[in-house]
């Protein structure tokens, strides 16, 4: 009998800590969304060259655990040879130099609610009268909770 | 001892199960305000974290942000504390404001680049980020920043009497972080009349060679003075230009003796 009291006070135990769980961990979303542009299409992949005049197609995939909210494009110049690329791939960079007309290219995107995985697809063309040399792209994307995630890659735009 | 153990185990229980269940909303929400972290800053073309910028570059800026409640802004506010401007020079009393969507997030990493004006007088200023979320929590963080000439002047040594037919000692230290393209001197002097014998004196002269292309040079030139120069008053004026075309100029006197 005193066994029997034993067990049925290890399991009040048991369902006194298991009985209280947080109510928002249901809905909790702690997992950050993902972005890679390590697939084929995937573009630009690292030390990737642009001409200028021409027109590309800007492609990653993203997905989320929950839901997408946003994405963005991100290209300024790297002339000043400034870090923040993740690809792990060095690429061989053009000499320091001052901008004069760099091409700044800065846009937000929300994607249609209730998507959990898409491909960014933005058609850009690279104008005639940038500077050429050293660029970094970025892409960031946001879910609905508010994480973001970005990748970022050394490109360079060419006569 | 049976009965005494049961009774135990329930009011146990029973407490436990009463007090162990609050409801979290009773203190209202627990939420932190945001944390800033890895805030650098500091000379905008190497990316350094060296705590100083250029006049007319630009200061790189750059924070990890983490937010529970959601980024709502980003502010940078640039002001200095005790510095007076000179000839046209102005206060630089910077503030913007960031609420660009990828800025509005949990975990975000704040970049931007703030242009440095060319005007404004070099010295201390004082750095705030402050970061607010979407429940208006904020959180600041601060920093001293100094703002530097392109071109400067240091350790002046300059003959302020000087007998004609001997010579000015000229001495000082340039600092350009351009790199020295040339030093120009000028020596003239305003309304004296020479009388027989003298012969007006205006002195000019570009030094290049040893100088060139330098970023921290010691000027130590000796000027020969003639001994027909007219004696009185003379204005010297000192120009350091760098390889991008920026200025500084320099202007004293010097009494030239019999």
């Amino acid at each position: 009998m005193k066994t029997q009291l034993k067990y049925v006070l290890l399991g009040f135990m048991l369902m006194a800590f298991l009985s209280c769980s947080d109510e928002d961990d249901s809905n909790k979303d702690d997992i950050k969304p993902v972005i890679t542009i390590n697939y084929d299409g995937g573009f630009p992949q690292a030390c990737a060259e642009l001409t200028k005049g021409e027109t590309y197609h800007f492609k990653a995939m993203i997905s989320d655990n929950k839901e997408l909210a946003s994405y963005s494009l991100d290209i300024h110049h790297n002339f000043d040879h400034h870090t923040h690329d993740d690809q792990g791939v060095q690429c061989e960079l053009d000499l320091l130099k001052e901008a004069s007309t760099p091409f700044i290219f800065m846009e937000n995107y929300t994607v249609e609610s209730g998507m959990t995985s898409y491909e960014i697809d933005i058609t850009l063309t690279i104008p005639e009268t940038v500077d050429a040399g050293d660029y970094h792209c970025a892409y960031s994307v946001t879910d609905v909770t508010g994480w973001q995630a970005r990748t970022s890659v050394d490109i360079k735009i060419v006569e | 001892m049976k009965t005494n153990f049961k009774n135990l185990a329930i009011v146990a229980f029973l407490g436990l199960g009463l007090y162990s269940c609050s409801n979290d909303d009773d203190n209202g929400p627990v939420t932190h305000a945001p944390v800033i972290s890895n805030f650098e800053y500091g000379e905008g073309s190497e990316h350094s974290e060296d705590q100083f910028a250029y006049k007319g570059s630009d200061i790189h800026m750059e924070a990890d942000i983490y937010a529970e409640n959601v980024i709502s802004s980003i502010t940078v506010e640039i002001h200095a504390h005790d510095l007076t401007p000179g000839e046209d020079e102005v206060d630089w009393d910077f503030e913007q404001t960031f609420t660009e969507a990828n800025y509005q997030v949990i975990n975000a990493t704040f970049h931007e680049h703030i242009d440095v004006p060319s005007n404004i007088p070099a010295g201390e200023y004082h750095i705030v980020l402050t970061v607010v979320d979407e429940l208006g929590n904020s959180t600041e963080v601060e920093g001293h920043i100094d703002i530097l000439d392109l071109i400067s002047l240091d350790e002046i040594s300059i003959d302020e009497t000087v007998q004609r037919g001997s010579d000015i000692h000229t001495e000082f230290m340039i600092n350009a972080v351009n790199g020295i393209q040339n030093i120009t001197v000028d020596i003239h002097a305003h309304g004296l009349t020479p009388e027989a014998g003298e012969v007006e004196w205006d002195f000019e002269q570009v030094y290049t060679g040893s100088y060139q292309g330098l970023t921290e040079a010691e000027f130590h030139e000796h000027i020969d003075v003639p001994a027909t120069a007219p004696v009185g008053e003379y204005h010297v004026m000192i120009t350091v230009e760098d390889e991008s075309g920026n200025t500084l100029d320099y202007e004293t006197h010097i009494d030239i003796t019999e």
